[in-house]
């Protein structure tokens, strides 16, 4: 049953030590998981994906893989050609937060889902369509920190994210910033030069006009045990909502919340500097969100401090004793178990110990980290032995 | 706050003004579902996009209007025409951006919460300056600014001043006053910045923004601003 796995970019003891967002640290960090600015630009004399065709496509790509694996953002980067790499590499890059879901599964931006590629060599792809045979795309990994990471072909030719632990947003952005100035310029191998589409009244541009202007999106990911369970969660999402923030699941776009943890992200990215956006952000929103969490994790210490220690406990009991875990219940109780650990009812388990389980115990890197690929319910029976062997008393 | 009708905590806010008489309602979720209200969820991004799009695009019949000639532009960048970008909601190439630059205007301000023209970064090879240079902005790393032609500079900050006007008189309208001090002080620090910058400036460059100012008219006066 076990398919030995063809050449993995991330060795099975790097899949282990995990990225610089896991490490439980950086400021607030009981509360926020991990922050993350991602930039998104587009190159100057090609057209957007939307209308590219599968030459373009690849032109694009060789240009890109040439600057970034040459314009010096880090002393080492790894490249995944994303159309080539074997789906469990996909997923595994998609659980590290390297890629998005729709970069792992590859879709011509805008239009209906589902309809058909065209067969002809050079028409512009289909918007919507799944690519199915393998349209080029890929991704540039800083190492060992992978703290940035820059994908190429997604929505947008361009889009560079750092992503650290807590709350860092300023650290993030100067990252990213820093990481933006680098890129253009001439590409030896190639023999092209890569340049910003850029207008002075839109700023960049982007394949869509809601990324429009600066082409920054600034998010964070929240833990909020203490919010879900005084019921207070649903004041907080129309409050973002309100203040034009977005809400999402612990994968972005479309996804769903799993565990208590959120993505509270910007959508306004015209009219505003990158600094304001950073300023609303770090030190005008998020300060409240992280003090009513504190808030209600202080309420139910104080008041129902019974039903706190029941859930955690609880939650606790089950991954040390189970024998079968599917993933969400995985995430649920890790998330539980979490919360025991920053009210300081669960002692000898950290922050970094929970984050690293989440992400281990996700499908492809258990796989990875077994070395062989597995079925579900092998999965759920590894997942298990995992979490007891990680959580023993 | 508490609710009008019991002691719940408040939380949904009703203003209303009719005939200039001003009228408030501070209700609970539960009093607020009793008289009819119910707080909507706002829809996601995209979706109030195509919606809005469909809604203002020139080719929709508004009222007894027939389909204007704007619906049939096509870009020569890349081919999209309207319709197309109006059903998926995205552009085919940079070039675009200028085709419909007018049918974008209003779509852009509204999913930007007004905001018209870009105030941030500034890519160095574009021979431009930050437009925000002037502003002091916390954790901003110095760049270094490119000698750029005083005139387009000049240009950005009118283009700045002019929607930090336009937000003001909005910010006071909704009686936001500390947002609105915030957008003054930005534009007293603007309007530092603009004087000496280029002196052979033609004059008409300056008074653009304070006539727009005047107007109010967020939807022309934006597209006249270029």
């Amino acid at each position: 049953m076990s398919a030995p796995v063809p050449k993995p970019p991330f060795s099975s003891a790097a899949v282990k030590r995990g990225a610089e967002w896991l490490r439980g640290q950086g400021a607030d960090s009981d509360v926020v998981v991990s922050s993350r600015v991602r930039l998104a630009r587009n190159i100057t004399g090609y057209p957007f994906l939307s209308r590219a065709s599968r030459p373009q496509r690849t032109e694009i790509l060789d240009l890109c893989r040439d600057r970034l694996l040459t314009c010096g953002i880090a002393q080492q980067m790894l490249w995944v050609d994303v159309h080539v790499a074997p789906p469990l590499d996909r997923t595994l890059m998609l659980e590290r937060h390297l890629i998005s879901k729709e970069h792992a599964k590859g879709v011509i931006p805008g239009g209906a889902k589902g309809e058909a590629q065209p067969e002809v060599a050079d028409a512009p792809l289909t918007p919507g369509a799944p690519v199915t045979n393998g349209e080029s795309r890929g991704v540039a990994v800083s190492l060992p920190d992978e703290s940035v990471s820059v994908m190429v072909n997604e929505e947008d030719h361009l889009r560079l994210q750092v992503l650290l632990s807590g709350l860092e947003l300023s650290a993030a952005y100067q990252r990213v910033n820093q990481v933006d100035d680098l890129i253009p310029g001439m590409s030896r191998a190639t023999g092209r030069s890569l340049e910003y589409a850029f207008s002075p009244r839109f700023g960049y541009l982007t394949c869509c006009p809601t990324n429009v202007g600066t082409g920054i999106r600034v998010s964070v990911m929240l833990h909020l045990p203490g919010l879900k369970l005084t019921g207070e969660l649903e004041k907080v999402r129309r409050a973002t909502r309100d203040m034009n923030l977005a809400v999402r699941g612990y994968y972005g776009e479309g996804s769903e919340a799993a565990g208590e943890f959120y993505q509270i992200s910007n959508q306004t990215t015209l009219g505003k500097s990158e600094a304001q956006i950073l300023k609303e952000f770090e030190q005008e929103i998020m300060p409240q969100v992280i003090n009513y969490e504190r808030q209600a994790r202080r309420m139910l210490l104080e008041k129902r401090r019974r039903l706190l220690e029941d859930r955690v406990y609880r939650a606790l009991g089950i991954l040390r004793h189970a024998r079968l875990l599917s993933p969400e219940e995985a995430i649920t109780m890790l998330s539980d178990v979490r919360l025991g650990v920053v009210t300081g009812l669960v002692k000898g388990v950290t922050e970094q110990d929970v984050n690293q389980l989440i992400l281990l115990t996700q499908p492809a890197h258990l796989q990875r980290v077994l070395g062989q690929e597995m079925d579900q319910n092998a999965r759920r029976e590894a997942r298990a032995d995992l979490v007891r062997e990680k959580l023993a008393v | 706050m508490k609710c009008d009708r019991c002691e719940n905590e408040a939380t949904v806010h009703e203003l209303r003004v009719e005939n200039n008489v001003r009228r408030e309602k501070h209700l609970c979720d539960q009093c607020a579902r009793s008289e009819g209200i119910t707080p909507q969820a706002p829809a996601p991004i995209t979706a109030l996009l195509s919606q809005f799009v469909t809604q203002q695009s020139p080719g929709a019949p508004a009222a007894g209007q027939p389909a204007t000639p704007a619906a049939k532009v096509i870009c020569p960048g890349c081919g999209t025409n309207y319709a197309q970008f109006r059903q998926s909601g995205i552009l085919g190439c940079e070039t675009c951006y200028e085709t419909f630059e007018s049918q974008l205007t209003p779509l852009i301000a509204r999913a930007h919460e007004g905001g018209t023209h870009h105030a941030g970064k500034v890519p160095a090879s574009s021979g431009l300056v930050r437009p925000m240079a002037a502003i002091p902005a916390a954790d901003q790393p110095a760049k270094p600014a490119a000698a750029a032609p005083a005139k387009q500079d000049e240009r950005l900050i009118a283009d700045r001043i002019a929607l930090l006007k336009k937000k003001l008189t909005e910010a006071i309208a909704a009686e936001k006053y500390e947002q609105a001090a915030k957008i003054r002080d930005e534009l007293h620090q603007l309007h530092g910045t603009q004087v000496p910058a280029a002196p052979p400036a033609p004059a008409a460059a300056k008074r653009k923004p304070k006539s727009q100012g005047g107007e109010g008219t967020p939807g022309p006066a934006a597209g006249g601003n270029r």
